[in-house]
């Protein structure tokens, strides 16, 4: 097996491509989700996208203790159904693949772009007709700078419209637009190296760039970095867009109530895509989506997070409006070059 | 432009929105008229030519029967004297008749309201009659004892041609516009003089006089309802209704027995024929065809002398469609789940956009007026199918895209496909590009063809439960199929199929031999001389639909358990064959145990094996070697009228009541489970989203399977943009899809997944930047996907 490091990019670490996705960029889409991420938000609903490694995920319902997982493991790792221990897996998911009920599932799979593509193709047509294409999201995409670009430009040779959907948390040189990837620990994705990211996030069409927390101190709070690169990764891709240089940049905020959608972070962020001529923006509204998903990881349950108000949706709009940025729910942006292109 | 459209409460206090309500608080009843009189006429014809004494019977009860105009209506003309009445057919099954007439207003589904002097005259006055005379009890004096033997093992049913006749046809209204009944009884006037004198007086000349009388006697039923109206006007205190009435009483003088001059003319003359037609015969499906090709000359000539409005025209419609709800047909209570849902509604089809005969866009401004009429409706009936082609405007693919995102159920269908597919099973160009749809979504020839298209259902799933059991029938236990060899001796997947091919090939033989004496019992008891009138063909032969009159001639046989079969067949070669994890003879074992103690090895084959929607090739290719397979089969075959055996892939209600005589299948469902639907995936197994299904299924040698498939597909999310939705669709037919409806999820389909989630592991919802399906989710996100939807709506 591959390992997720992207300094040996044979294969990109996926864990999901999902295809008829409308709310990712223009037209009917596929998503390829990469795995791996820089940030840990407190509110991510795909925690599954977080390590740039495989893993084993336990559906508990769906559990029948029928024991076939204790049988077919070759290492001796599992105690009990859904009782694994981690210093045996060798992740050979042999348990996976022979767990009748889908209890036992993987996270994460190597594959190769000719694979990726392979699984795209049938969807070109849809994607030519609708003025569609492929988002790269995750995860963290540009965690897979060389591999990512490999497939990005691939998918270009195809003639299809590239999105790639990215934290804005990567080593960006301004001139190559240069961006790449380095994990450090196993566990732990970090950012890139100067080199590659830029090649990939240059063969894009579309940036969707999400922006979570101006303030610094609050991103590290809830995001578990410092958010420095990104916004000078943001300023950087903004002026090549304007330049025409770059791919278009379109800003998306998850609006988590009490966390982003506060006024002083709106704020923040109005002026500074107001600053950068980004007057649009999508919002993209918290949901409780993916509380499942940290049980099967056996993570911690994440904050207690209100659900998001008709009220306070409105408020928010009413911010950011007054700064003069456009605001739009996902899959109702304008793609104003890319519908006419 | 976005394309505006219309809703029911639109018309909530006009005269539509009036009669609507009155439709949907109106009772299912049963109504005595046309059985009482249909029977007296018959007593008294018996010993004449069926031809004879079937068109004296109809002439009988054309002139006896009630005739009734409820307020508000414009467009007349009842089938029953009750408004959501069904009459009795007991010239084509009785038997079931004696035992349910007792139960009809007691029973749960389907009930339906009858007199206790109604029961007693049927019981006494109707049934005595028909005994040792109806069509079923013919039919099963014409059915072989080796056929007989094999039609109750719920491999193949003709329950509804048994029970209500063939039905499931269009008819050439424009011929009736253009030359009113008056001339086409002219035609057959003029035609025994072309024949020899043994000509007619045998057969043919019997056929031209019954033709002769059929007609005249509707020509007296439109006189019956302007005499009414007349009546009523001159009785009525209200000025606006009196007016409303003389019109009424003009219009049915002069239609159908004239060509119609003005569009309510035209639509009141078509409502005559379809209506006619139905009392005449029970066969469901009697379909309206492209009714706005059909009544586009009169429309026009209307706009032209200002007679007309989109509005009015708009109204007439909406009232013929609400007339089309009155009709329905009483099912005997074992078949109503396999019926046309428990409404009893008879798929009363109407068409539109599309080509013209010559291969130009023929969507005109009544098809937008049609579809807006629907729309405002929105009743059981008609069934409403759009058709569509690489011209068709944009303008008009996201109207009717709007409206499905609304909830108006509406059939897709793809001429660029199925005008090819039809040239291949025989038709014309020029009657390829004109077809009408049929019932739920059969194309063929319109006004040309006798397609019985739902004659027959065949479960393929049954036969490959004998496959895998050499011939046991694994709910009872006994053998019912061929014995085929035991699964244990199967050395290659190549036996498997082997003896697939012979339980399928030996079923199919027994049910066109079967279907061969019901069609025979029909011909001979029941023919029809009126809809052979109306049809063209008959006429111009001097032969009755019902003998092979029509220009086209098919039998429709759809096959259920499509996706079963397909997956079933890919798992076995997959896990017995190719990995070996599994022996046959266990497999075969836990089908026949229907999984008790092997429930892991059923979940295994369920959640681990790829299943046919998901765009995976191998399995895809098994369901495409199914498809073209069953297509080679019903080739071989021809009906009693001298057509061909079409193949169809679409279920109605049949996919549930077979289901519930079909065993455990290898693709782990449990035994009496619903089989899938059409040639949808299986319920919850194609878990890609909608583009891989559609690649999966135009993989499929789709333009074989002429008597038409149903793909119906779930969305999530009425803010899904409609520019989308088109260009899937678009891209759907481009790749050669034939047919899809959407159904739009509502709140209750995701609290129904929320209790049954094994049903509903494909439904997706798509949220920006999530990955997962809907089932996966956590309580609390359900919860909030559903206040969503309900916020959408």
């Amino acid at each position: 097996m591959a390992s997720g490091n992207p300094k040996q990019e044979a294969a990109g670490l996926v864990f999901s491509i999902q295809h008829f996705c409308l709310q990712d960029g223009p037209g009917i889409r596929s998503l390829v989700f990469f795995k791996g991420c820089p940030l840990r938000c407190v509110w991510c609903q795909n925690p599954e996208s977080w390590k740039p490694i495989p893993e084993l995920g336990f559906k508990k319902h769906l559990c029948t203790n029928c024991r076939t997982c204790i049988s077919v493991c070759p290492e001796g790792a599992i105690v009990s159904p859904g009782q694994i221990r981690s210093e045996k897996c060798r992740q050979c998911f042999a348990c996976t693949d022979a767990c009748p009920s889908g209890a036992l599932i993987r996270f994460g799979k190597p594959l190769s772009v000719k694979e990726i593509r392979e699984e795209l193709m049938p969807e070109y047509p849809f994607y030519q007709n609708s003025g569609g294409g492929v988002t790269f999201s995750g995860g963290e995409p540009t965690l897979y700078p060389e591999f990512a670009a490999h497939l990005a430009g691939s998918l270009k040779r195809d003639g299809i419209h590239l999105a790639i959907e990215t934290c804005g948390l990567f080593h960006a040189d301004p001139d190559t637009l240069s961006a790449s990837g380095t994990i450090t620990k196993k566990d732990t994705a970090q950012t890139a190296h100067p080199e590659t990211a830029g090649r990939l996030l240059t063969l894009a069409d579309l940036v969707l760039f999400d922006i979570k927390l101006f303030h610094p101190e609050a991103h590290r709070q809830f995001c578990g970095t410092d958010n420095r690169m990104i916004l000078d990764n943001l300023a950087m891709l903004a002026r090549r867009y304007h330049q025409k240089g770059g791919p278009l940049i379109w800003p998306r905020m998850p609006v988590i109530p009490g966390i982003t959608d506060t006024p002083e972070n709106l704020e923040g962020w109005g002026s500074l895509l107001a600053e950068l001529r980004l007057n649009r923006l999508t919002l993209v509204p918290f949901h409780h989506l993916g509380e499942a998903k940290r049980e099967w990881l056996q993570l911690e349950p994440g904050p207690c997070i209100h659900t998001l108000t008709g009220e306070s949706m409105e408020k928010t709009l009413r911010v950011l409006t007054k700064i003069g940025i456009s605001c739009f729910a996902p899959g109702e942006e304008d793609w104003p070059e890319y519908i006419s292109s | 432009m976005e394309p505006e459209i219309v809703r029911p409460e639109q018309v909530a206090g006009e005269r539509t929105g009036r009669i609507r309500q009155r439709l949907i608080d109106a009772p299912q009843e049963i109504c005595v008229e046309r059985a009482r009189y249909f029977t007296q006429a018959m007593a008294e014809h018996w010993g004449k030519h069926p031809l004879t004494r079937m068109s004296l019977a109809l002439e009988r009860v054309l002139n006896k029967m009630s005739v009734i105009i409820r307020d508000d209506e414009i467009i007349v003309g009842c089938r029953t004297g009750k408004l959501k009445g069904a009459p009795l057919f007991p010239e084509n099954k009785t038997r079931w008749l004696a035992g349910d007439v007792e139960n009809f207003d007691r029973r749960v589904v389907q009930r339906a309201l009858i007199t206790e002097a109604e029961k007693q005259e049927i019981l006494n006055d109707v049934l005595p009659f028909w005994t040792g005379r109806t069509v079923e009890e013919r039919y099963e004096e014409l059915l072989p004892h080796a056929i007989a033997e094999d039609v109750d093992k719920y491999v193949f049913t003709f329950m509804l041609e048994i029970t209500y006749g063939i039905g499931h046809f269009t008819m050439n209204h424009q011929r009736v516009l253009a030359s009113g009944l008056s001339g086409i009884i002219d035609e057959a006037r003029k035609k025994p003089a072309a024949l020899s004198s043994a000509e007619s007086s045998g057969d043919t000349g019997l056929f031209y006089e019954a033709v002769i009388r059929s007609l005249q006697a509707a020509i007296q039923f439109a006189r019956r309802y302007s005499d009414l109206a007349l009546k009523m006007a001159r009785e009525t205190n209200d000025p606006g209704r009196k007016k409303e009435l003389e019109t009424i009483a003009a219009v049915c003088r002069r239609v159908p027995e004239y060509p119609a001059e003005t569009f309510h003319e035209a639509v009141q003359s078509l409502y005559f024929i379809h209506l006619i037609a139905q009392i005449e015969s029970g066969g469901n499906s009697v379909s309206l065809g492209r009714i706005d090709q059909i009544l586009y000359p009169c429309y026009i000539k209307d706009r032209k002398e200002g007679r007309t409005d989109p509005a009015m025209a708009k109204e007439l419609i909406s009232l013929l469609f609400l007339k089309t709800g009155e009709i329905w047909n009483v099912l005997e209570e074992a078949y109503i789940p396999g019926g046309e849902g428990t409404e009893g509604k008879t798929t009363q089809n109407v068409a539109v956009g599309g080509l013209d005969q010559n291969g130009a866009d023929a969507t005109n401004e009544l098809s937008y007026l049609t579809l807006d009429a629907y729309a405002s409706i929105r009743t059981v009936q008609p069934n409403f199918s759009v058709r569509l082609s690489s011209r068709s405007p944009d303008f008009f693919f996201m109207k009717v895209i709007e409206y499905a995102k609304d909830g108006v159920l509406l059939h897709f269908l793809n001429d660029d496909a199925i005008i090819p597919s039809l040239i291949r099973a025989g038709h014309t160009e020029e009657d390829a590009r004109d077809y009408g749809v049929v019932g739920c979504l059969e194309p063929n020839a319109q006004g040309k063809t006798f397609g019985s298209t739902f004659a027959a259902q065949f479960n393929g799933m049954k036969c490959l439960e004998f496959a895998l059991s050499n011939g046991v029938d694994n709910i009872f236990g006994y053998t019912s199929g061929l014995e085929t060899g035991a699964p244990s001796n199967f050395a290659s997947f190549d036996d498997v199929w082997n003896a697939y091919d012979c339980q399928i090939n030996h079923f199919v033989n027994q049910l066109t031999g079967g279907m061969a004496c019901l069609d025979r019992a029909i011909a001979e008891l029941v023919p029809s001389p009126f809809a052979s009138a109306m049809i063209d063909g008959p006429m111009e032969k001097g032969i009755d639909l019902t003998r092979g009159g029509a220009i086209y001639n098919s039998t429709g046989v759809q096959l259920m358990g499509f996706s079963n079969i397909a997956d079933s067949l890919y798992a076995v070669k997959r896990t017995v064959f190719d990995e070996k994890r599994f022996s046959l003879s266990d497999l075969s074992q836990w089908l026949s145990d229907d999984w008790t103690d092997a429930e892991d090895k059923q979940a295994y084959l369920k959640n681990k094996i790829e299943k046919y929607g998901n765009d995976v090739d191998a399995v895809d290719e098994m369901a495409q070697k199914v498809a073209g397979h069953f297509c080679d089969v019903l080739e071989k075959h021809r009906n009693f009228r001298g057509g061909a055996y079409w193949p169809g892939v679409f279920s109605v209600g049949f996919h549930i009541s077979m289901g519930a005589f079909t065993g455990a299948t290898p693709d782990g469902r449990c035994a009496g489970e619903t089989l899938g639907n059409g040639i949808t995936p299986s319920n919850g197994l194609a878990v890609a989203g909608p583009t891989a299904i559609m690649n999966s299924v135009t993989k499929l040698p789709l333009q074989r399977i002429y008597n038409g498939m149903n793909l119906n597909m779930r969305f999530h999310g009425r803010k899904t943009r409609s520019r989308d939705l088109v260009c899937l669709i678009k891209t759907y037919f481009e790749n050669g899809g034939f047919q899809v409806q959407f159904n739009m999820v509502d709140s209750e389909t995701l609290r129904d997944a929320q209790k049954n989630p094994e049903a509903h592991k494909d439904l997706i919802v798509r949220i920006s930047g999530y990955s997962g399906i809907f089932i996966s989710l956590s309580d609390i996100a359900q919860d909030e996907i559903i206040r969503r939807t309900e916020y959408e709506m």
